[in-house]
């Protein structure tokens, strides 16, 4: 261990509760020798300054690839907003409760995964008698009129005739995650993954071509 | 289109799984010997390329503000273990110390710890809120500062809307820590809203609010109103103003109907608005009986919604959502309750919480149910909307009417939505009977209509779906006017015009299933099948039916059903047979029993519909009279 390393502490002690003490370790631990590092309290944050440091470190490094990743599944910005939202949300009670994510980007991308995942067997699929402003962002190509959005718009759209599950996995291959955690992520073994996503590429493949985006 | 070899199989695999060297030389061999699964394979390689440029999004601004409040909030979970170890040792002090006759006068601070209501505002039964010894340095002493010194600063006014930042937040009845404070259940948790009906209340150095609560994503989670405290002494909050509750964006009724009532309150007031939604369900409504369990509101009955009168706005949005506000209507406004159509879409304006709802006030209360508040009697009055202009879209397709495309290249669908089967595109000016909708899909509203001018297959109309609307904006489908004729005085030609060739729906639309009258001459024509190849039922009602009236008036002539066994005065092969009064009528009540007796599959589900709508556009003679 090198020396100066700050090590972070839960210190138990009734009078410091709600506090977690910052140490300093000078020195290395010798079992043969039976010597201890050099021990001594540098400062003290709260535990909710050390959550809050620990998740928006997180949230500023991963809420770009995560919210491109809930918009592709679910095709709507506000829906999205609110998984990438949720997602964290989880993060921080994990932190609270001490259980720290060892890859924290794929502990993510399989929250939400599941978030999407529970959100569509729930949710209504037919809205009725609504009145919606055009929004420029999310609009999509009917067919009376011509194809006007960018390929990665009209991709989305083309998602859409996947099921959850099928998207899923075609999205986060797309983020580079390899079968096997995928698999992982949308609980299925490997093999039934495999052909789950066999399928979904040539349905999705088909359907490209027939839309004229693809060869 | 799909190719199913096992070289493509183990090529698109290779894309996310690692191969066994074995099945690498499976595919490989395979490629090469089969030219299409290398194509294929190819092809998966450049959409995998494709889904690379998927949209990169940013999360809003505001995602972050609330994770990062969130992460800051402690929860509270994590310390009930250490909080009940704490009790439970209290408890053993206060016993040993009962035993010892300490407590034999007991303090105030005592009654509090040790009654039946001395719990906490917050963490049920388990937090004692009294200050301790160990209380976190640099927290305000109790009962120091001013109100709210405490909790985050400026005191939370009423009307607004607000959230639980900690977990099993406890209500009471009365704004206070004592055993007349009834403890309700149940407790509130992390993310539930709250709306501030009254408040700051300072009592037991606790800041209280009087609220109504509800839970996001959990309709059926319901809490009674009552109070509860700002947050600890301590200055950790239990309750904090939300700053994202209200829309930013403009106002369209789904926005609105996303809301929460209480939210519409609170976001809206009594602004002025202008919505356009579907409104039916125009009636009357019942004057409220406290049954059991049921509180009334008393009150102006247009406002309190009980022996007045009310329309609603029908939507259904993909968020658990109470449903659009419900409409009422002032009498002595300017809106007279005929303006509202029973099932069409309209221009609203009006607002929210209504200065009448000032007269709103606790009514008759069933023996089971818990009395009303003063302001929840008043919030349920604020909560309507009261319509002060009404202009009806007058083209918006309306189910069971006629429709015309208004718009080249329609596209009919199978199913609402982008990603159904694509049927034909339809002209501009293709008449069609709207069936049912509209659902939203894909952002766009959709009706399922039937298309007479258009073979599907088998002599059975096209029946799909198509979009209304781009987004509410150019129309692409819209409400067909007919020219009806004054029910006192329909010619032949009128009907002819209407009918035309049997296929028509006018006289369906014009005249419903209402008695009409013409006259003309009369002609039978026997067996002749003029409808599509399959047999349908009722056999006397349909296409196919062996007696069939012409009715002839100079050279317009239509054609008509007997009612079933009605004796005609004609003979087979007859026709202008002298000249007779003709009692008819449209819509049939034996429609609803039309069917084809085919095998669905293989012309489609829809030709039910298409055997229904052709029933109920048959013209049916129930009384033929002979005129002198």
């Amino acid at each position: 261990m090198s020396p100066n390393r700050h090590l972070s502490v839960d210190c138990r002690l009734p009078q410091s509760r709600g506090y977690r003490v910052i140490l300093s370790v000078e020195g290395e631990i010798d079992p043969s020798s039976g010597q201890r590092p050099t021990i001594r309290p540098i400062g003290r944050t709260t535990v909710a300054d050390l959550r809050a440091d620990f998740v928006m470190a997180a949230y500023d490094e991963h809420q770009r690839k995560l919210t491109s990743f809930a918009y592709a599944l679910t095709h709507d910005p506000d829906v999205a907003d609110d998984l990438v939202q949720e997602t964290f949300l989880r993060l921080v009670k994990e932190h609270a409760a001490g259980r720290v994510p060892d890859n924290v980007s794929a502990w993510l991308f399989r929250v939400c995964a599941n978030l999407v995942t529970s959100r569509g067997r729930r949710s209504v699929v037919a809205r009725r008698y609504v009145e919606r402003a055009p929004r420029p962002d999310d609009e999509v190509a009917a067919d009376v009129e011509m194809l006007r959005h960018e390929m990665g718009e009209a991709l989305v759209a083309a998602l859409a005739i996947l099921t959850i599950e099928a998207r899923t996995a075609l999205v986060m291959a797309a983020n580079g995650f390899s079968g096997r955690e995928i698999a992982a992520s949308i609980g299925r073994s490997e093999p039934a993954t495999r052909t789950l996503m066999f399928r979904a590429r040539e349905r999705l493949r088909s359907f490209l071509v027939a839309e004229g985006m693809h060869a | 289109m799909n190719h199913d070899h096992d070289a493509l199989r183990l090529a698109v695999a290779s894309l996310d799984f690692e191969l066994t060297p074995q099945e690498q030389a499976r595919m490989q061999a395979g490629l090469l010997e089969c030219e299409e699964c290398a194509r294929a394979a190819a092809s998966h390689n450049e959409m995998q390329r494709l889904l690379g440029r998927l949209p990169v999004r940013d999360a809003s601004p505001d995602v972050r503000q609330r994770v990062l409040r969130y992460a800051l909030v402690p929860p509270r979970d994590r310390q009930l273990p250490v909080l009940l170890a704490a009790a439970a040792l209290l408890a053993l002090m206060v016993g040993v110390a009962a035993a010892a006759g300490a407590f034999r006068e007991r303090t105030p601070f005592d009654a509090r710890v040790t009654g039946p209501s001395s719990s906490a505002p917050a963490l049920g039964d388990v937090e004692s809120p009294e200050p301790t010894a160990t209380a976190d340095p640099g927290s305000p002493a109790p009962g120091q500062g001013p109100p709210g010194a405490g909790f985050g600063g400026t005191p939370l006014t009423p009307d607004t809307l607000a959230q639980v930042v900690s977990g099993r937040l406890r209500i009471r009845s009365e704004p206070r820590v004592a055993a007349d404070s009834i403890k309700y259940e149940p407790l509130l948790d992390v993310g539930d809203h709250l709306l501030i009906l009254d408040g700051p209340v300072v009592a037991d150095d606790y800041e209280w609010y009087q609220v109504t609560a509800w839970r996001p994503g959990n309709l059926y989670a319901s809490f009674p109103v009552g109070w509860v405290s700002r947050g600890d002494h301590d200055g950790t909050p239990w309750i904090s103003a939300r700053a994202d509750g209200c829309p930013t964006v403009a106002t369209t009724m789904d926005i609105v109907a996303a809301l929460h009532p209480e939210e519409r309150v609170a976001c809206f007031g009594d602004r002025p608005l202008r919505l356009r939604a579907f409104v039916q369900g125009s009636a009357a409504t019942a004057r409220c009986v406290p049954d059991p369990a049921v509180a009334c509101v008393d009150g102006p009955a247009w406002l309190t919604g009980l022996g007045g009168w009310q329309s609603r706005v029908d939507t259904q949005v993909d968020v658990p959502s109470i449903g659009g506000p419900s409409l009422t209507l002032d009498p002595d406004g300017p809106v007279a309750a005929s303006a509202l159509p029973e099932s069409g879409m309209v221009d609203l304006e009006g607002a929210f919480d209504h200065p009448a709802a000032a007269g709103c006030h606790p009514g008759a209360t069933g023996p089971g149910a818990q009395p009303l508040a003063e302001p929840v009697a008043r919030l349920a009055c604020r909560m309507r909307f009261v319509v002060t202009k009404v202009t009806a879209d007058d083209n918006y397709p309306v189910a069971g009417t006629p429709g015309i495309t208004v718009s080249p290249n329609l596209r009919v669908r199978s199913e609402p939505g982008l990603t159904s089967e694509r049927f034909e595109l339809l002209a501009d000016g293709t008449r069609v009977w709207v069936v049912e909708g509209p659902v939203v899909a894909a952002d766009y509203e959709w009706f399922k209509v039937l298309v007479p001018s258009v073979d599907s297959g088998g002599g059975t109309p096209r029946v799909g779906w198509v979009s209304a609307s781009d987004h509410g904006a150019e129309r692409w489908l819209s409400r067909r006017t007919i020219d009806c004729p004054a029910p006192g005085s329909i010619r032949v030609a009128d009907l002819a015009r209407l009918v035309g060739s049997d296929k028509g729906d006018g006289g369906l639309a014009c005249f419903g299933r209402s008695a009409i009258r013409i006259e003309g001459d009369l002609g039978l024509v026997c067996n002749d099948r003029d409808r599509p190849s399959w047999d349908w039922e009722p056999a006397w009602l349909s296409g196919n039916a062996t007696r069939k009236l012409t009715i002839r008036d100079g050279t317009a002539v239509i054609s008509a059903r007997p009612r079933e066994n009605l004796e005609v005065p004609v003979v087979c092969g007859d026709d202008g047979v002298g000249r007779f009064a003709i009692d008819a009528h449209f819509d049939d009540e034996a429609a609803g029993e039309c069917e084809a007796a085919v095998d669905r599959s293989s012309l489609g589900h829809d030709i039910g519909i298409a055997a229904w709508h052709w029933c109920r556009a048959t013209l049916v003679v129930d009384q033929v009279t002979r005129i002198p």
